[in-house]
């Protein structure tokens, strides 16, 4: 589902990103984790079309993102770092301009805002502007609107950080659901005990290189995965 | 700590007029900038220092002096007006890092005196464009009492003071009742439009207010003394008169203590209590499918509606050729006889020409809109999610370009129709005005878009900044203008020949320069946007 290969991301004189393959498949969720400043963020926004790199390839379902980016792109869904959405529209008109853009249909879409809108609890708050949402409410919309277009591929930047404890229960649960039904999740995070709960798989970044990467059984092995990452970090 | 907090504010001043992105600017370009904005003072310092040389040269020796400085001090005060009413709104109540500076162990006195310190700056600049040449021009043309200089210099120091304290007050005010609004904008927007109207129709009728300009030998402003204030200033500088500087000083000094006592006591109050709008409540409806490109546009629409700053900087040229339009409708039939009056004067039918300045007033309005010229500044935090969409960057430029056309087209058309109606020209002529004008919107919309994909600002707290500071902005009103005046000059020779030549001319160069633009969006400018904010 997404393939990288030899990606390579320099920043005037820093390497960013240094010869960083990696391989996710179809059903796999995928924890993305390392210091902050490790090149997890210019790895994912690379991913996703939104950074240039300088050397390697990315595949999502087999196609490259340097040769078609849209059709990568209509096969992922991105939730950044911060949920900065169009403040000044309301919750329920991004979530119809992401529709559109995606071309979900009318009856699929109403389905799908009611269903996610109910189970996040913001249903009420739908004909607010965006401006009046707090970062949670944000948040949640953000993930409302990468779930609405059923993505095959779904990448996420720190998910967790802003949501209440039942969102992210929610989230989690959601994002089972997903790699269940063939899709396949890869997002950073830096709450370990989440990735160590959730993800089958696991990949650890330190400046810019991929340190380990692989099952997260064989990873973690009997220690706990944060354990392992203070072993290796430091 | 107040000197840092100056220090900062001065230095973003300072990047907002300079800086055109987060990219520090060459040396170059801050230079060019440098000399576009000195160029532009000097311009205004020569036209009111002509003009008010002119008037020095008239009224003092007739011993109306006192009007010369009246009819400055009343320009400056409406200059300082104009320029601050809206920004401090902006710049002191809505401020973007006004909790992060209240956060911090800075006492809020010191937060509210800065960002005034700031205003009260650029009040001083646009002050000195009106002052400086009426106080230099008189004394060329007459002559300063020793007294009267003091009172010239004293009253240059208190003029921006006072405009400050009321435009600070009504900013309050707008502010408020904007936050207890549903829809800001409207308010805001009306308001604002208001305030404008007020103002043409002031400055319209100044001399049926305030005096004759007719010529030299009626020259007259002696209805300023009506204002008080203004004749004050005008006595005590060319009179010397200490009772009338004393009367200005504390009609001055009085408000704007009071004013700033009370904004600064009640600077967190303001900026903190969140005064909440009525709640809109969802109603669950299948909402209709719209086509990327629709969606896209509607967006823009969006955007552009629901920020009065947006509407009131990138649509002026929309608002003032609406309201122009239906002043010259009320003034039919003095325009009407000014043409009929033209024509016997020159001996030649001049109202055959009315279509051609008509289409030249829709030009030159038009070409004051630059509503896609910040469209890429005002993503900002958002762009990832135009650059993270499965859509090209062509498409998603084709729609900002789209929703600027949509904008301006039925005002503009609205507009001229009015004007051909107010001043009876035939109905072909009418609609190559139109089309001619129309042609002009289309060009704004692929200029602007141009200038905003090569020079985006994304280094703004308050979208204010993006609307209205920034190359892309300052290029796309100041080129548009230059075009729309290269486009007239030309049409004014081909219209000798035919006026319908010209407006064929105006329709094709605008039509093969938008082409072109078009050209460059869809093969060069994919990369670019894909890239921008790296």
């Amino acid at each position: 589902m997404l393939n990288i290969s030899h990606l390579t991301k320099t920043y005037g004189e820093k390497k960013a990103v240094d010869d960083l393959s990696l391989h996710i498949k179809p059903g796999e969720m995928y924890a993305f984790i390392g210091h902050n400043g490790a090149g997890k963020t210019t790895t994912i926004k690379s991913c996703c079309g939104l950074l240039d790199f300088d050397d390697g390839d990315i595949y999502i379902d087999g196609i490259s993102i340097k040769d078609d980016p849209i059709e990568c792109k209509k096969r992922i869904a991105y939730i950044p770092d911060n949920p900065d959405l169009y403040e000044f529209m309301s919750g329920i008109k991004y979530l119809n301009f992401v529709g559109d853009i995606y071309g979900v249909k009318k009856d699929e879409r109403f389905e799908k805002v009611k269903k996610y809108a109910d189970m996040f609890e913001i249903t009420n708050d739908l004909a607010q502007p965006i401006s009046s949402y707090s970062h949670g409410m944000k948040q949640k919309l953000a993930i409302i609107s990468a779930l609405i277009h059923s993505p095959k591929l779904l990448i996420m930047d720190e998910p967790f950080v802003g949501l209440d404890p039942k969102a992210a229960f929610l989230l989690k649960e959601e994002m089972k659901k997903l790699c269940e039904a063939g899709g396949a999740i890869f997002f950073s995070t830096h709450v370990l005990e989440v990735a160590e709960k959730i993800c089958n798989k696991i990949a650890i970044i330190k400046n810019g290189k991929l340190i380990v990467s692989g099952d997260m059984e064989e990873v973690k092995g009997d220690e706990s995965l944060e354990s392992v990452f203070l072993e290796l970090e430091g | 700590m107040f000197k840092t907090l100056l220090k900062s504010r001065f230095a973003a001043l300072g990047a907002s007029l300079t800086q055109r992105s987060k990219k520090r600017n060459s040396n170059g370009t801050k230079v060019l900038l440098i000399i576009l904005f000195a160029f532009l003072g000097v311009y205004f310092v020569a036209a009111f220092g002509m003009m008010f040389f002119g008037f020095s040269a008239v009224l003092y020796p007739r011993g109306d002096g006192w009007q010369v400085f009246a009819l400055a001090s009343l320009i400056a005060s409406a200059l300082c007006m104009f320029g601050s009413i809206f920004t401090t709104k902006t710049q002191i109540f809505e401020s973007g890092d006004n909790e992060l500076l209240l956060s911090m162990p800075i006492p809020p006195r010191y937060i509210f005196f800065s960002r005034m310190a700031i205003l009260l700056l650029v009040n001083y600049g646009l002050e000195a464009l009106v002052m400086l040449p009426a106080m230099i021009a008189y004394g060329i043309a007459g002559r300063y009492s020793v007294l009267g200089f003091l009172f010239a210099i004293l009253t240059f120091i208190l003029i921006p003071m006072l405009t400050l304290a009321l435009s600070s007050l009504i900013g309050w005010v707008i502010s408020i009742i904007a936050s207890k609004m549903r829809n800001k904008t409207i308010v805001t927007t009306i308001l604002f439009v208001v305030f404008f109207a007020f103002y043409f129709y002031f400055v319209m009728n100044m001399g049926a207010f305030f005096g004759n300009m007719e010529d030299e030998a009626s020259l007259d402003f002696s209805g300023l003394k009506n204002t008080y204030i203004f004749y004050w200033i005008g006595d005590a500088i060319a009179n010397a008169n200490a009772l009338s500087f004393l009367f200005f000083a504390l009609a001055a000094i009085i408000p704007s203590a009071i004013t700033f006592y009370i904004l600064n006591r009640s600077f967190v109050k303001i900026v903190t209590t969140k005064r909440s709008a009525a709640k809109i409540k969802y109603k669950e409806r299948k909402e209709k499918q719209n086509s990327v490109y629709v969606a896209l546009t509607k967006k823009e629409i969006n955007r552009f509606f629901t920020s009065s700053a947006y509407i009131m900087n990138a649509g002026t040229g929309n608002i003032m050729m609406i309201i122009l339009a239906v002043v010259a409708s009320f003034n039919r039939e003095s325009l009407m006889m000014a043409v009929s009056g033209l024509s016997s004067e020159l001996s030649v039918d001049v109202s055959k020409y009315v279509p051609v300045v008509i289409a030249f007033f829709g030009i030159f309005m038009s070409s004051m809109n630059f509503i896609t010229a910040p469209s890429i500044s005002l993503e900002n935090k958002n762009l990832w999610i135009l650059q993270s969409s499965p859509v090209r960057p062509y498409t998603i430029l084709n729609a900002k370009i789209s929703a600027d056309i949509i904008i301006c087209t039925p005002l503009t058309v609205i507009s001229i129709i009015i004007l051909c109606i107010a001043l009876g020209t035939p109905f072909v002529p009418s609609l190559l005005s139109i089309l001619v004008t129309v042609s002009m919107v289309v060009f704004g919309g692929y200029f602007g878009m141009f200038m905003g994909l090569k020079f985006p600002k994304f280094d703004w707290q308050n979208e204010n900044v993006a609307v209205k500071q920034g190359f892309a902005v300052f290029g796309a009103m100041f080129g548009g203008m230059l075009w729309s005046i290269i486009l007239i000059v030309a049409s004014v020779f081909l219209s000798m020949i035919s006026p319908y030549l010209a407006f064929a001319a105006i329709i094709v160069v605008n039509a093969v320069i938008c082409l072109l633009f078009n050209a460059y969006f869809k093969n060069g400018a994919e990369k670019e946007f894909r890239l921008l904010k790296q």
